[in-house]
Order: C-alpha cells, then sequence, then structure tokens
C-alpha cells in the first residue's frame, strides 16, 4: 500500500513537503496549456478548483 | 481517463480543473489529443510553480534528469482559494478516485455533507461538520465549526486577562488520529463599561477550523468541546462547555 504523505496539521510530513494545508490560501499562478495558451488559476469567489500534480501527464 | 469522463460533474458543481506536470508543452498536447483531454493540462518545465508550492522533490539529486518534479499530489481549494481538502502518496501511480474527490471534497453528487451537529448552547448556535463522511488510512479531513452568537452577547477571545475564560475548542484524543491547531479568528478588542475595561471579544458569527489526519484503519468518532464564556451588556455568565460527536465511517485506501 502506498504511503499517504497529506498532512493538514502543516506543510511537512515523514520529511516530504505537501505544500499548502487545510484551511490555507493556494498561491495565484500562470501556465501554459497544451495549446501554449497561458491558463491562469486564482480564486473568483465563484468557482472551486481541483488542482493536480503529476510526475507525468500519463499518470493522469 | 477517469477524470476527463467525470469532468462535466465538474462543471456542473462549478469546479474548475487543472492538472499540472513537468512535460513540455509538446507532449501535454500529444496526450490530449490522444484521449481527447478538455481540461487544461498545464506545463511546469522550469517547476516555477512545483516550487511555489512547495512541493519539489527534493528526494532527486540537482544533478539527475529527473530533478525538478513534485511530490505527486492533489489540492481541492473552495470559491475562495482555500484548500479543502488535499492527498499525496508516495507512489506515484496512486491518486484519489475521481469521484471520491468530487463527492468528498466538494460535496457533490449523493454521499452529501459530512457529519454535522447543530445545537443551542447559551446566547448562541453551534453548528459542527466534518468535510466528509468517511475517512481513509493517510486521509485529512476538514473540521469546522460555526457559531452564531445572538445580538447583545459576546464571547470572549484572546489575548484575555486571568480570571477570564477564552474560547476553547479541545479535541478528545483519538489513538491514531492527528488533529492539528484549531485556526481561530481575530478577537475584536471591546470596552466594557461594568468593568472599566477593554477586553477581547467575538460577536455575530464565529468560525473555527481545525484538521485530522488519520492512521487508523478503523472507524472512530471524533469528539470535542468547546469552552466558553459569554457575556451581555450588563453581566457576565459563568463558563460553560458545549460537547460535539462526529461519527466517520472507515473507507479503505482506493488504488485505481
Amino acid at each position: 500500500m502506498a504511503q499517504e504523505l497529506g498532512s493538514s496539521e502543516g506543510s511537512r510530513m515523514e520529511g516530504f513537503s505537501t505544500g499548502p494545508a487545510i484551511g490555507d490560501r493556494l498561491p495565484e499562478f500562470t501556465l501554459p496549456d497544451q495549446h501554449g495558451t497561458p491558463c491562469v488559476y486564482r480564486s473568483d469567489g465563484k468557482h472551486g478548483a481541483l488542482i493536480l500534480f503529476r510526475v507525468l501527464v500519463t499518470v493522469l | 481517463m477517469e477524470l476527463q469522463e467525470n469532468l462535466e460533474r465538474f462543471r456542473e458543481n462549478g469546479v474548475h480543473v487543472y492538472a499540472i506536470s513537468y512535460d513540455s508543452v509538446e507532449v501535454l498536447k500529444q496526450f490530449s489529443d490522444r484521449f481527447k483531454i478538455e481540461y487544461p493540462l498545464l506545463s511546469d518545465e522550469k517547476s516555477e510553480v512545483i516550487r511555489k508550492f512547495g512541493i519539489l522533490n527534493t528526494t532527486i539529486p540537482e544533478d539527475n534528469h529527473r530533478y525538478g518534479l513534485p511530490f505527486p499530489g492533489t489540492y481541492m481549494a473552495d470559491a475562495q482559494g482555500i484548500v479543502i481538502e488535499k492527498s499525496f502518496y508516495s507512489e506515484y501511480s496512486v491518486r484519489d478516485s475521481v469521484i471520491r474527490m468530487l463527492e468528498e471534497g466538494f460535496q457533490a453528487g449523493s454521499l452529501g455533507r459530512g457529519p454535522m451537529q447543530k445545537m443551542q448552547a447559551g446566547p448562541f448556535t453551534a453548528t459542527a461538520s466534518l468535510s466528509s463522511r468517511t475517512i481513509r488510512p493517510g486521509q485529512a479531513l476538514g473540521f469546522t465549526l460555526t457559531l452564531d452568537v445572538q445580538q447583545g452577547y459576546h464571547i470572549y477571545g484572546r489575548p484575555i486577562p486571568e480570571g477570564y475564560v477564552p474560547l476553547r475548542l479541545v479535541f478528545e484524543d483519538v489513538e491514531g488520529v492527528c488533529f492539528g491547531e484549531v485556526n481561530y479568528p481575530e478577537a475584536t478588542p471591546y470596552y466594557v463599561e461594568v468593568l472599566n475595561e477593554e477586553l477581547h471579544v467575538y460577536t455575530g458569527r464565529i468560525v473555527l477550523r481545525a484538521s485530522l489526519v488519520n492512521k487508523r484503519k478503523e472507524a472512530f468518532t471524533v469528539r470535542a468541546r468547546l469552552e466558553y464564556q459569554a457575556c451581555d451588556e450588563r453581566e457576565c455568565y459563568v463558563p460553560e462547555e458545549v460537547p460535539f460527536e462526529l461519527p466517520l465511517e472507515f473507507l479503505d485506501n482506493v488504488r485505481d
């Protein structure tokens, strides 16, 4: 079974960084999408967000 | 391609989907075309956003060609950009079920919200809830306690002189469960005429948040007590406690 590293008690668990904790605000960012078009993430007060970080797109 | 298959459900629930990887735009385009992906696949070849989130895999040496990869994980954020759920796994091939993320993270679909307890206590209504009705090993959940204080009353916060009881949420220990610190809103300075003293108090709506991380492999109940002392314009009442109990169902990890 894979060890889950996610932690809401802080940004680190067992030496692995898992970034913003539950209750934290996510940073805004802009990155190119698969068409090369800049895509912006910022909270708009209307939409939730599901943000997945993957090592390779093939394991989506 | 579970995510693409359920994309419409995310849209219906007002959730935007972003997938970020270390791949180039060209690789993402090939993948997107092949599997007809409609949501944004974002290229972070320089690991700028990966670093911004603080999830660069630092176990990979800098001279290794794989340096720059993230720890694979998932964030679910509300409309204000606040993380409501997240998960990270040590194995790259493991991730949360999309349906589970949708139903438990965003409270969509048939499962509904997590357990909730509402009660009238003294001069306020208290509503305690968990972000999911189920819990898995390694999963983190959010706990929210909302107090709606009646007009004309206030609840003591911090800082507070000795002799007064500030608002405090205390979780009962559960073996294998780690409770995070309680996030209290800032209390407002308030001049109490009869005491000729300025104290910090809460009025109106108060929202306390905390989180828990589970390592148990069986169901359990989250028990907490709220300690408080309420006052009105004329008098302060004796300190009180309110207990909460929120049961969680156990689910074993899902591996897609």
